[in-house]
C-alpha cells in the first residue's frame, strides 16, 4: 500500500509557508514556516486547539487568502503568482469548499444551491440543473432537491453543501470543522460520506477538526500549534497523543 | 452568463421585498417631480408656440421696403422697394426655400352673393408660389388659375347686406357658383361685376389669412390696371410686402438677418422663437434642477440600501468568491441590482406621471373656462388640445434612464466594496 501511494502524484505541496495578520501595527503570525506534500487521493486530517492555524492553513490551500512568505503549489499552479480572476478561477475548478454551518443560500431551492457554481463557471441552466440532479441523487436527496435550506436538517444540508463542493468536480475538498454544527451520529455519516468521496470518486480531502473522533476517519493527521506544524502521523496516534 | 447574474440579482431583490418597494419608492417620487416638472414647461411652450399661430407661421418671415444700409455705395434711391429685383435677390439667399410677393387690389372691391357683400383684404400672390404660403384648403382644392381664388376660413361667414341699417354678418357658401366679385374703377366711376370661381376655402388657423381673399398675381395687376386706367411698366411694380418661407425653424432667423444685411424691413414670429425656446430651455433646467433634488435624495436612499444589503450578504459575498465567482461577477450582481431598484423606480414613477398627467388635464378641462380656458392662465388650452402638462416620448424615455443611471451611480461604491472584500475576510463576518 505504501508503494501505491508513493506511486500517487503530489497535489499540494508548501514550502516555508507563513501567514501573518496585522492588527494595527500588532503583527500576529497565524502560520509559521509550514511545510508539508499532500499526494492526489488522500485524506488528511489537520488539528489542533483552537487559534492553532488550521483554519488559516485550509483557506491558504484553497485559495481564499494569500500567504506572506513562502510557496504553495497546488494541482500544478503556484498560488502566489495568481491574479486575484486567476484566483477565482483556480478556486472553481480545483477546490470544493464544505463550511461548519454549511453557508447554503437561504433564498434558494437545494437544487439551485447545488448548482450555483456553474452560474459562475458559465454553465447554461439546463446543464446546471441536470449535474446538480445527479449530485443530489448521490447524496440521496432528491427528494428534497425543491426545498429550502431552512426545512432541511442540519446532515441534509451539509450534504446539499458537499454536493455543491462537487459541482465543478474538483480533484480537492476542503472541510472546515464539516461536522462542527452537527450531531455525533450526524456527524459520523457525513465523515462517512467524505471517506467515500475519497476512496471512490477519488477525491484529495483534507479536513479541518478538533475533535479527534472525526479525525479517525483520515488516513493522516497533521497536528498545528501555535502556527507551527507539529505532528504528521496516523491517526490512531493522534488519538492517544489528546486522548 | 449575465443573464444568470441578472438572475441571481432578481431573486436578491425579491428577497427583500418591502425593501425594494420602500427604496423604489424614493425614485419613484423623484422621477413623477422630475417628469412632471418638464411636462408642465412642454405644455406651456405648446401653448406658447399655439398662440404665436400655426406650425408654418414660424418658417415664415414678413419682409417691408426699407432703407439702403448703404447708400453712399449706391447710386439707387435710398428707399428700398419691393420689386421683382428685390424677389430675385432674397430668392438667392441661403436658406429660403421660397418667396412669395404679394399685390393687393388698389380699389374698392368686394364678392357678391345675390345682395351681400363681403368686403375684406383681395391679394394677388403668384399661381406657382402660393403653396409657400403654408395655407391649406379645407373644403375644394387649392388652385389658383385665372378667374380663380382661394378664400379664408372665415370669408364666408361675414357677408353683410350693405343696405341693411346694422351690418349682421351672414353665411354664404362661397364655393356654390353665381358668386360675382364687384370692383369699381375710378376710371368709369362705377362699379363693374366679374365672374369669379371660388376653387378652395381655406382652413381656419391661418393667422392673418383668415379673412384674405387670394387670387392670382395677374388678375390684381390686370384689376389694378383696369380700375386705374394705367398700364404700368413691370419694372414699376411694387409688391405690398414679400412672405418668404424658411427652409426650417433653425434657418430662419438666419434667414431673416441676411435679408435685414440687404437692406429690408423684417417681420414674423419665426425669429422670435429663438427667444422663446432658450426662455422655455432655461426654465426646464430650473424646474429640472428642483425635480432633480428629489432624486438625489433617491440616490442617496439607494446607496444606503445597497450598502445594508452588502453588510448583510458578506458572508454570501464570500461564499460566492469561494465558489470560483471573480470580482467582476460580485460587482455586476449589485450593480444590476441598483440598476433594478432605479429602473423599477422610474417605470412607477413614470406611471405615476401619466395618472398626474391625465389628473391635471382632465381638471383644466372641466373647470369652467373663461375665454376658452381656465382664467388664471395667460393664453388659450383649448387650442393645444386643453393640455398643460405634456409628456413627450423623449422625456419618458429621459426619465427612465435617468432612473437607472441614477441607480448605477448610486450602486456603484457599494458595488466595488463587496466586489474587493477578500473572500475569506467576508466569509469569517458573523
Amino acid at each position: 500500500m505504501a508503494e501505491q501511494e508513493a506511486a500517487r502524484p503530489i497535489i499540494i505541496a508548501c514550502r516555508n509557508v507563513q501567514k501573518t495578520f496585522y492588527l494595527g501595527e500588532r503583527a500576529v503570525p497565524a502560520i509559521k514556516r509550514v511545510s508539508l506534500m499532500i499526494r492526489a487521493g488522500e485524506f488528511v486530517g489537520i488539528m489542533g486547539p483552537s487559534g492553532s492555524g488550521k483554519s488559516t492553513l485550509l483557506h491558504l490551500l484553497g485559495g481564499l487568502d494569500r500567504a506572506t512568505g513562502g510557496t504553495i503549489r497546488v494541482a500544478g499552479r503556484r498560488l502566489e503568482d495568481l491574479s486575484s480572476d486567476e484566483l477565482a478561477r483556480f478556486r472553481r475548478e480545483t477546490i470544493g469548499f464544505v463550511f461548519q454551518t454549511f453557508y447554503l443560500v437561504p433564498s434558494m431551492s437545494a437544487l439551485d444551491n447545488v448548482a450555483l457554481p456553474g452560474v459562475f463557471a458559465g454553465l447554461p441552466r439546463d446543464a446546471r440543473e441536470e449535474r446538480a440532479w445527479r449530485l443530489l441523487r448521490a447524496m440521496g436527496l432528491t427528494h428534497r432537491a425543491d426545498h429550502r435550506p431552512g426545512q432541511l436538517s442540519g446532515g441534509q444540508q451539509q450534504r446539499v453543501a458537499i454536493a455543491r463542493a462537487l459541482f465543478n468536480d474538483p480533484p480537492i475538498v476542503l472541510a472546515d470543522e464539516p461536522t462542527g454544527a452537527l450531531d455525533s451520529r450526524t456527524g459520523r455519516r457525513v465523515m462517512g460520506l467524505l471517506r467515500h468521496l475519497c476512496d471512490r470518486w477519488g477525491k484529495t480531502i483534507l479536513v479541518v477538526t478538533h475533535d479527534p473522533v472525526v479525525a479517525g476517519h483520515a488516513d493522516r493527521i497533521l497536528s498545528l500549534q501555535d502556527g507551527y506544524l507539529i505532528g504528521d502521523h496516523a491517526p490512531e496516534t493522534a488519538e492517544e497523543s489528546d486522548a | 452568463m449575465l443573464l444568470e447574474l441578472f438572475r441571481l440579482a432578481v431573486g436578491n431583490l425579491l428577497r427583500a421585498r418591502g425593501r425594494l418597494v420602500m427604496t423604489a419608492s424614493g425614485v419613484l417620487v423623484g422621477t413623477t417631480a422630475v417628469v412632471l416638472l418638464l411636462a408642465l414647461t412642454f405644455g406651456l411652450q405648446e401653448a406658447a408656440e399655439a398662440g404665436i399661430g400655426s406650425a408654418a407661421s414660424l418658417t415664415e418671415i414678413q419682409v417691408y421696403p426699407g432703407f439702403s444700409p448703404r447708400p453712399e455705395e449706391s447710386r439707387e434711391p435710398a428707399m428700398l422697394q419691393l420689386d421683382d429685383e428685390a424677389v430675385a435677390r432674397i430668392t438667392a439667399l441661403d436658406g429660403v426655400a421660397a418667396v412669395v410677393p404679394l399685390l393687393s387690389v388698389q380699389t374698392q372691391i368686394s364678392l357678391a352673393s345675390g345682395k351681400y357683400r363681403y368686403y375684406g383684404q383681395f391679394v394677388g400672390v403668384p399661381p406657382e408660389a402660393a403653396p409657400y404660403l403654408g395655407l391649406r384648403v379645407a373644403r375644394g382644392t387649392f388652385s389658383l388659375g385665372p378667374g380663380e381664388a382661394l378664400v379664408g376660413a372665415s370669408v364666408g361667414s361675414f357677408f353683410v347686406d350693405p343696405d341693411a341699417q346694422t351690418w349682421e354678418p351672414v353665411e354664404v357658401d362661397v364655393l356654390a357658383e353665381g358668386l360675382k366679385m364687384r370692383v369699381y374703377s375710378s376710371v368709369e366711376g362705377r362699379e363693374q361685376a366679374f365672374d369669379i370661381t371660388i376653387s378652395g376655402v381655406l382652413r381656419p388657423g391661418s393667422g392673418s389669412f383668415d379673412g384674405t381673399v387670394f387670387l392670382p398675381l395677374e388678375d390684381v395687376i390686370a384689376l389694378n390696371e383696369w380700375s386705374s386706367g394705367n398700364r404700368l411698366d413691370p419694372e414699376e411694380r411694387r409688391y405690398d410686402y414679400l412672405l418668404v418661407r424658411a427652409t426650417s425653424r433653425e434657418t430662419t432667423r438666419a434667414v431673416s438677418e441676411a435679408i435685414r444685411e440687404l437692406g429690408y424691413g423684417t417681420g414674423g414670429v419665426g425669429e422670435f422663437l429663438d427667444q422663446l425656446n432658450s426662455f422655455f430651455t432655461t426654465m426646464r433646467l430650473m424646474l429640472g434642477g428642483i425635480g432633480g433634488v428629489a432624486l438625489v435624495v433617491a440616490a442617496f436612499g439607494v446607496a444606503n440600501t445597497m450598502m445594508m444589503a452588502i453588510l448583510e450578504r458578506t458572508r454570501e459575498i464570500g461564499l460566492m468568491k469561494a465558489l470560483g465567482a471573480r470580482d467582476r461577477d460580485v460587482l455586476l450582481i449589485f450593480l444590476i441590482e441598483s440598476m433594478l431598484v432605479g429602473l423599477s423606480g422610474g417605470l412607477a414613477g413614470l406611471g405615476a406621471a401619466y395618472a398626474l398627467q391625465n389628473a391635471i388635464n382632465g381638471a383644466l378641462t372641466a373647470m369652467p373656462q373663461g375665454q376658452g380656458g381656465p382664467g388664471f392662465l395667460p393664453f388659450d388650452l383649448s387650442q393645444v388640445g386643453n393640455r398643460l402638462i405634456v409628456i413627450p416620448p423623449e422625456l419618458a424615455l429621459f426619465a427612465v434612464l435617468l432612473a437607472v443611471l441614477v441607480g448605477l451611480g448610486a450602486g456603484a461604491l457599494p458595488a466595488v466594496r463587496a466586489a474587493r472584500l477578500p473572500p475569506v475576510v467576508a466569509l469569517q463576518q458573523e
